[in-house]
Parts: structure tokens; C-alpha cells; sequence
């Protein structure tokens, strides 16, 4: 089983058994339903999605932090568990959103930089303060901060910690799960040039996690949007951007309310409702809140449809169209 | 004969005292609301936009100090009001909606008694009634089995649901001006369009006057008719909105439209506009602009003048010695900074 993807995963499934209370029947709840994705070199991979989809549970699953109930996820070409996990999560680190809660309050900042240095073993104390040095003046953090405390810091120094962190054992992928959702819009766009610049300094992949869709479009090479635990449609963000087929992907580009005075907040007709995973609804999940729906959408899954411009789940789209 | 606007504040200064000395969060901010429209004020974390408008609905802390010297809505002095009397107009004439969700709802109420209780209170609905009409805006605002959410708790329901419920508790009484602080923040995109959506025609519908918060120019631009931006607790720029997204005159106002990525405009993977520095601290007296450390365009008398809001034209004012002029360069604030 050979693949050139750094990261790929192959059918994968999640599910949880939840109870609504002490005696109430165990339900299962299918998180992520055998979700397929590749994430190839350079590339910017973005996640879409609305909350409950199954975002953060397949990001759990990439990075170890949670075992798939079924499938498989493999890195770079070779399965999971070939490897030891101390050397995958050298490949894969992540930055996650609230840069509040993601860094020890009682650490200071060069020993929260440090840390992943330290268990990896990498070098004496006066090496590992070089990285860290040179780590933290590559993602604009002064070095006075090196004993600093997080509190001492603003959001925006806060989220560049969580990002030297995240790149001080040189990964080549970066899962950002909404990297700059929690901040102020001139620090966001302060983390992204950041973004952009290290991916192009140190050839990193990104995972991105976001439900900003500008902030996609900006920075995304490849899309895949979500609902109810699979990847619906994925493909080249532009083409996605510029053509998207599923009626999901339309009514969330739909929703973007980019800066444009006058035109109103548009009516996107999708049923406000975000189906309950624990009932998924039958055939098609998105059926119920689907403009285009049909009688088949209701009984029968709709096949995956691959082509050279991306794949995508819906009836509308039966056959490849070229 | 001109009508009075529907809201009017003038010279809004609002100061804590803390062990550190006095911040004085909000700093002679006067703007008007017209009967009917929308006022969004923005600006980033601690520009003093929240309290402004806990300042106007009179819900400050008790550490805070707030004098104007006029602060009217829909006819009412609210400068004139008792506790009382203030409670009574909050909520049955005009209403506030809150930012977190998660703590914003009572925990040992059930969303039913919490929401018949806004028209109990104020309108003198039955329970029967009150509850009926709950589940009635519930669906409205897309909630889905209304009468079985009317008996659950708020931590029974996720983040977006509580801010739904909230929104339908906000609309119950049917206010004529509502003040809306990031309603829809923590929302997800398709959920912030539909209650924006919802909102706006509610607002149509019945006539409501608005003022919403956000930090969001997108939102802003969609919703808004005029929009305030404050930065260090003072109103920096006003202006109707199609004019200050296509000529923003203020420096900050433009370095904020620069730092968004505008979908069929900025060009993907190029840099964004950034604003160095950061915001100014709110202690003491302010010397100057207060945006000047991070304005591109400073000079010596930007530290030290005295900065008035000033009138640029019919229904525009801006807070800056130097505002960047309609025709300085037409697409400037479209590109991204050299």
C-alpha cells in the first residue's frame, strides 16, 4: 500500500455510545462516517463544516489523541500504528483555537516552547535554548519573552506561542483547528500572513480547521466540506469556490456575508436545523434542509462521485460529469 | 420640521475606578439612532464598545461611573430614571442581547419558565399564554420541537441553541429598539445568516431601532445603515455604510478593512494588511490621538493636539487631524499594503 500523501485517511469511522441519562437506553453515535481525504505535500487543506459535524473528532483522530472505530489512517504512505508515537507526533503538531486555555498558566513562555524539545530529547539545554531562540524570532515573538508568562501576553502573542510550539520540532504538518476565530480581526490577520509565510519558508503542510469561509478562500488550496460525520465535496478550493455543486457547499458559500454594503443578509433557505446525529436522517443526511431534494434523497445514500475536479456526494450528481 | 432621532447620546463618558487608578472606558461618544435603522458600532477587544452600550441600557457594574449630557430613547430621558423605572423599560421596550450565550441564561430555570417570564413581567400574559408564545418564537428562530425545549434546562442545549433561545426571548416582547452585542459570534456561518436574516426582517416587520455590536465588517456591511468605529473608548469614524467601506477616512478605519480577506478582491495567499502595535491602554487622561503609536500617517501635532469629531461632509465625522481624502487613491483600501 504505497500513497504519496503525507497524511491519508482510508474510510474512516468514529462512533460513540452516549446515554441521555442514567437509565436512558445506549445509543451510538456515528461521529465520523468512513471519511476518505488526502493531504498532499504543500498542500493547504481545508475543513468545513458547521459545529457538530465531525470536525474536531476526525482532528482528534489525525492526531492520535483518539483511535478510529474503523478504517485506517495513514502517514506518510505507512499505516498508523507501524510507528512509534513519539515519532509521529513529530510529523504532526497542532495549533488549536483559544490560545487562552491552550497554554499552562504556570509555565513560562521558553518552557512552554521548550517542553516538546525536551521530551523528544533534542539536544542539550544550550542547543534547545538556540531552537527556541530561533523559533520564537521566526514567528515574531521578542526574546524578552522567554520568561514571560502566558497572562502577561496579548491573544494575538499568545496564538504566536502556540504556533512556535507547534513548529519547534520542525513537523511537516500543522493541524490549525480555527487558528484565529477567538481573535481580533487586525491580530488575525496578523496570524495568517503568519501562516502564509511559514508554509512557504518551511514547506509545511496545513490542516485547517475553519468555519470562516473568506478565510479559507484566502488560504485554502483544497477543500473538503462536512456534514453529519462525511466529506460531502471536496476538491481544489477554487473550484469549489467558483463552482461548488453540492447544495450544501453552495448554501454555506451562500452564507458568507463578505463586505458588501447594500446587498442585505441573503435568505440561504436552509432549514436552520442541524440534524441530530444520534437520529441521522435516512438516505441523503442532508435531505431534510436540502432546496433540490428529491424522493430518492430520502430513501437511498447518494453515491461518491469522483472526477478530475474533486469528489462529491449527491444524487443530483450520479455520473462523473466531464 | 425634523423628527428627533429615536436614540440620542451625547458626550457618553463612562469611567471604572480601579486600585490602579481611573480607566475611563468610554470617552465622549454622542451619536444618534434614526427611528427604524440600524447603527452598528465597531471596533476590537477594549474599545470600549460593549460599555458603551451597558452604559446606555444602564447595566453597568456598580464600580462604574457613567455621565452624559443626554441619553434618550424613544422620548425617554433615561438620564431621569429611577432603578426601577430602568427595569421596567428594559425589556418590555427596548432589550439587550448579550455575547455568551453560556452565561447569559439562568442555569435553574428551564428555558420555558425563563422566557414566560419576559411577558409575565412586562405584558401581564398568563403562563398558559407566555408559554405558548415562547414556543411560537422558538420556531421562529429555528428551533426545532419547541414544546419540548420549553422543559429543558439551558445545559441541555448546545452554544448556538442557548443563543437562538435567547434571541427568541430578546423578540418575545416585541421592543422597539434593541441593542445587540455580538449576537452571532459564536455561531457557525449558516446559522449567523439565517438569524441576521430573521433579524432584519423582524426589524422591517416592526419597526425596530438597532444598535449591533460587532467586529465583524461583514456583518456590519450587511446589516448596518450607518456604522461608529471606536478605538480607545472614543468614536473614531461615522458614517453611512456604503460610504465608509468605499472611502473610510479614518487611518484605523482603513488598516481594519485592509486586514480581511475580501473573497474577489485580496488575492489568495497574498499577504493581508496588518495593524502594528497594539491597543492603547485606557488609564488617565489621553494625550493626542489616541491611535497615533500605530498610524502610518503620525506626526508630532497627532501627539499632542487635543482631536475633536469633526464633520467631514453630510452625515459623516471622523476623530483625525489628517482623514485620508475621497479621491486620495480609489481602490486603496481594496489592495493589500505594500
Amino acid at each position: 500500500m504505497k500513497t504519496d500523501a503525507l497524511l491519508e485517511l482510508r474510510d474512516v469511522s468514529r462512533s460513540f455510545i452516549v446515554r441521555n441519562g442514567l437509565f436512558a437506553p445506549k445509543k451510538q453515535l456515528q461521529a465520523v462516517r468512513g471519511v476518505s481525504l488526502k493531504l498532499m505535500p504543500g498542500d493547504v487543506l481545508a475543513l468545513v463544516g458547521e459545529s457538530g459535524c465531525g470536525k474536531t473528532t476526525l482532528a482528534k483522530m489525525l492526531l492520535d489523541t483518539l483511535p478510529p472505530s474503523s478504517g485506517q489512517i495513514l502517514r506518510g504512505g505507512s499505516a498508523a500504528n507501524a510507528r512509534n508515537r513519539r515519532e509521529r507526533t513529530r510529523q504532526l503538531q497542532a495549533v488549536f483555537q483559544d490560545p487562552y486555555s491552550s497554554l499552562n498558566p504556570r509555565k513560562t513562555i521558553g518552557n512552554i516552547v521548550s517542553l516538546p524539545l525536551r521530551v523528544h530529547q533534542q539536544g542539550n539545554p544550550a542547543e534547545i535554548r538556540a531552537t527556541v531562540d530561533r523559533i520564537m524570532n521566526l514567528v515574531g515573538l521578542p526574546p524578552r519573552f522567554y520568561n514571560s508568562y502566558p497572562n502577561q501576553l496579548s491573544g494575538g502573542q499568545r496564538q504566536r506561542v502556540a504556533i512556535a510550539r507547534a513548529l519547534v520540532l520542525r513537523p511537516e504538518i500543522i493541524i490549525c483547528d480555527e487558528p484565529t476565530s477567538a481573535l481580533d480581526v487586525s491580530v488575525q490577520s496578523q496570524i495568517l500572513n503568519l501562516l502564509i509565510d511559514l508554509r512557504a519558508e518551511l514547506g509545511l503542510s496545513y490542516l485547517f480547521i475553519s468555519h470562516d469561509l473568506a478565510v479559507v478562500e484566502h488560504l485554502a488550496s483544497k477543500v473538503a466540506v462536512m456534514y453529519l460525520g462525511r466529506i460531502v465535496e471536496s476538491g481544489n478550493a477554487r473550484t469549489i469556490f467558483d463552482n461548488p455543486r453540492h447544495p450544501y457547499t453552495r448554501a454555506l458559500l451562500a452564507s458568507v456575508l463578505t463586505p458588501d454594503p447594500g446587498k442585505g443578509v441573503p435568505d440561504i433557505q436552509l432549514g436552520a436545523t442541524f440534524p441530530n446525529p444520534l437520529a441521522p436522517p435516512s438516505g441523503c443526511a442532508f435531505h431534510p434542509r436540502c432546496p433540490l431534494a428529491r424522493p430518492e434523497c430520502r430513501i437511498e445514500a447518494p453515491p461518491n462521485v469522483v472526477d478530475e475536479t474533486g469528489a462529491v456526494e449527491c444524487h443530483l450528481y450520479k455520473e462523473p460529469i466531464l | 420640521m425634523s423628527v428627533e432621532p429615536f436614540v440620542q447620546v451625547e458626550s457618553l463618558n463612562i469611567e471604572f475606578a480601579t486600585a490602579r487608578g481611573t480607566i475611563k472606558a468610554v470617552r465622549d461618544v454622542s451619536f444618534s439612532v434614526e427611528q427604524g435603522k440600524t447603527l452598528c458600532i465597531v471596533g476590537e477587544s477594549g474599545s470600549g464598545k460593549s460599555i458603551t452600550s451597558l452604559g446606555l441600557m444602564g447595566l453597568l457594574p456598580p464600580t462604574a461611573k457613567r455621565n452624559a449630557t443626554r441619553l434618550r430613547v424613544g422620548g425617554t430621558d433615561l438620564l431621569s430614571l429611577d432603578r426601577r423605572a430602568m427595569a421596567d423599560v428594559r425589556g418590555s421596550r427596548m432589550a439587550m442581547i448579550f455575547q455568551e450565550p453560556m452565561t447569559s441564561l439562568n442555569p435553574s430555570l428551564t428555558i420555558g419558565e425563563q422566557m414566560a417570564e419576559m411577558l409575565t413581567r412586562h405584558r401581564g400574559s398568563s403562563r398558559k399564554q407566555a408559554l405558548e408564545k415562547a414556543a411560537f418564537w422558538l420556531e421562529k428562530v429555528g428551533i426545532p420541537a419547541a414544546t419540548n425545549r420549553l422543559r429543558q434546562y439551558p445545559h441541555h442545549l448546545s452554544g448556538g441553541l442557548r443563543q437562538r433561545v435567547m434571541i427568541a426571548m430578546m423578540l418575545m416582547c416585541e421592543p422597539e429598539f434593541i441593542i445587540a452585542d455580538e449576537p452571532t459570534t459564536a455561531l457557525d456561518v449558516s446559522i449567523q445568516a439565517q438569524i441576521l436574516f430573521l433579524l432584519s426582517s423582524l426589524q422591517r416587520e416592526l419597526g425596530m431601532t438597532m444598535i449591533f455590536i460587532t467586529h465583524d465588517l461583514g456583518v456590519v456591511s450587511r446589516i448596518a445603515d450607518h456604522v461608529a468605529v471606536m478605538y480607545g473608548g472614543q468614536l473614531v469614524e461615522l458614517a453611512p455604510t456604503a460610504d465608509l467601506f468605499a472611502r473610510p477616512q479614518h487611518p484605523y478605519t482603513r488598516g481594519l478593512i485592509n486586514c480581511i480577506p475580501i473573497p474577489g478582491k485580496t488575492k489568495p495567499g497574498a499577504h493581508l494588511g496588518s495593524i502594528p502595535g497594539s491597543i492603547p491602554s485606557l488609564a488617565g487622561k489621553l494625550q493626542g490621538c489616541a491611535f497615533a503609536p500605530r498610524c502610518d500617517f503620525a506626526t508630532a501635532n497627532c501627539r499632542t493636539d487635543t482631536l475633536a469629531l469633526r464633520e467631514t461632509g453630510s452625515d459623516r465625522a471622523v476623530r483625525c487631524l489628517y482623514p485620508i481624502k475621497p479621491n486620495a487613491s480609489p481602490d486603496i483600501a481594496l489592495e493589500g499594503t505594500q
